[in-house]
């Protein structure tokens, strides 16, 4: 279960901006949730409230019992590495490793070794579509491809949560329905915890609960149509 | 953490994976500041040695140039390629130790090499030259100078990847 108890949001600058004042969020185990709302409303944040690259002004977060809100960087980091799968809006993918590297590399920063690692990303390739473009270059795919390049090195580890921001905002339609085909119950993702940030009234439909964060801070859930 | 091995080994196979694939990341990177450095430990070696007031002018010139490049270089690409991993990295889950292990034996490597190779140019130009019968007290502090700049440029390389890792940040901007 992922729980978000009272969290205030300010970022500091020149005029502070509150983002998030007393935000409570419960996702259960095996959810399929999307957080929506128009630009500015907070997803992104909420997002990397949860994965822990920021930290909340004020309240807790726990995850599957962790309180990370209380982890040091480098304890947040090794949970990241055995709990979650994370896919990033923009994308994150090292320029000059291959596509193949690039999958591998959360496996090989938790230290499997070598032929662990090829089974699990071979696996992880071919279940995305990507197994063909394992030597090359990322910058040499397309958009679609990269995302799709980009799920499979979440998904390598087999990580108990997936979380990710915007996954099809940006794809053509290809790569959309694959993404949505993988989410609506690839086997790859059953029993995970999955929450994504979308604006798209197709993944919306796809997932089992949205909650509409709004720029007046004020949240209400709804249920997809 | 869900490894097959015991952590020690663990630990072992994520710095010889973070270290094999940076030096591969930055070979084109390192090998022009191993030239670079090459060729600016050669000029200055010139001008240790010569007296002409023309001919050190041009060796000046020349070292200045290369060095302007070498660190244009080492700030434009390099560095900022690294940071760009080591970010990536730990939002992978990767450790500070491990990673800033990784970046120093890159830079270990990196800047001895390019010493050594100096050094080796050096020397050879002094032969040519026939350099060394003039006086042969100046040829420590030259291989010295080689290796400072060595060590200098590699440094450099090394020290905004570190200071991301001190002040990591989100793969996002926003």
């Amino acid at each position: 279960m992922i729980k978000l108890d009272s969290i205030q949001q300010v970022y500091r600058a020149s005029t502070p901006v509150r983002v998030f004042e007393d935000l409570n969020i419960e996702v259960d185990e095996g959810e399929f949730v999307a957080f929506t709302g128009p630009t500015g409303s907070g997803k992104t944040t909420l997002v990397n409230l949860i994965t822990g690259f920021i930290r909340p002004t004020r309240g807790r977060i726990v995850v599957d019992g962790t309180e990370i809100t209380q982890l040091s960087d480098d304890e947040m980091a090794e949970f990241r590495a055995q709990r979650m799968g994370i896919v990033f809006q923009t994308s994150n993918l090292i320029s000059d490793m291959t596509v193949f590297e690039n999958v591998e590399l959360p496996l090989a920063i938790r230290g499997e070794r070598k032929e662990g690692r090829k089974k699990s990303v071979m696996e992880s390739m071919k279940t995305m579509g990507v197994l063909e473009f394992g030597d090359r270059n990322p910058s040499t795919l397309s958009v679609g491809e990269r995302m799709r390049v980009e799920i499979a090195r979440a998904l390598v580890t087999d990580p108990p949560i997936l979380i990710m921001d915007e996954p099809i905002e940006n794809l053509d339609s290809l790569s959309k329905e694959y993404v949505l085909m993988l989410l609506r119950g690839g086997h790859s993702i059953q029993g995970k915890t999955v929450i994504v940030t979308s604006h798209s009234s197709k993944m919306i439909k796809a997932t089992s609960r949205a909650i509409q964060l709004k720029k007046s801070l004020d949240l209400s859930p709804s249920t997809p149509t | 953490m869900k490894t097959d091995g015991p952590r020690s080994i663990s630990y072992l196979i994520t710095l010889t994976w973070l270290t094999i694939k940076g030096l591969k990341s930055r070979r084109l990177n390192l090998a022009k500041v191993v030239v670079v450095t090459a060729a600016a430990v050669v000029n200055l070696s010139i001008l240790v040695w010569l007296t002409n007031g023309m001919i050190r002018a041009i060796a000046v010139s020349i070292t200045f140039v290369s060095f302007a490049l070498a660190m244009s270089e080492v700030i434009g690409n390099g560095i900022l390629r690294s940071a760009d991993r080591v970010r990536i990295f730990m939002a992978f889950g990767a450790k500070r130790i491990p990673i800033t292990i990784s970046l120093l034996i890159e830079t270990a490597i990196g800047s001895l090499v390019g010493s050594l190779i100096g050094s080796v140019m050096s020397l050879i130009v002094m032969y040519i030259l026939h350099l060394s019968a003039t006086d042969l007290t100046l040829h420590p502090s030259s291989m010295i100078l080689t290796f400072s700049l060595g060590l200098v440029t590699g440094v450099m390389a090394c020290v905004f990847p570190i200071l991301k890792i001190v002040r990591p940040s989100n793969p996002e901007r926003h």
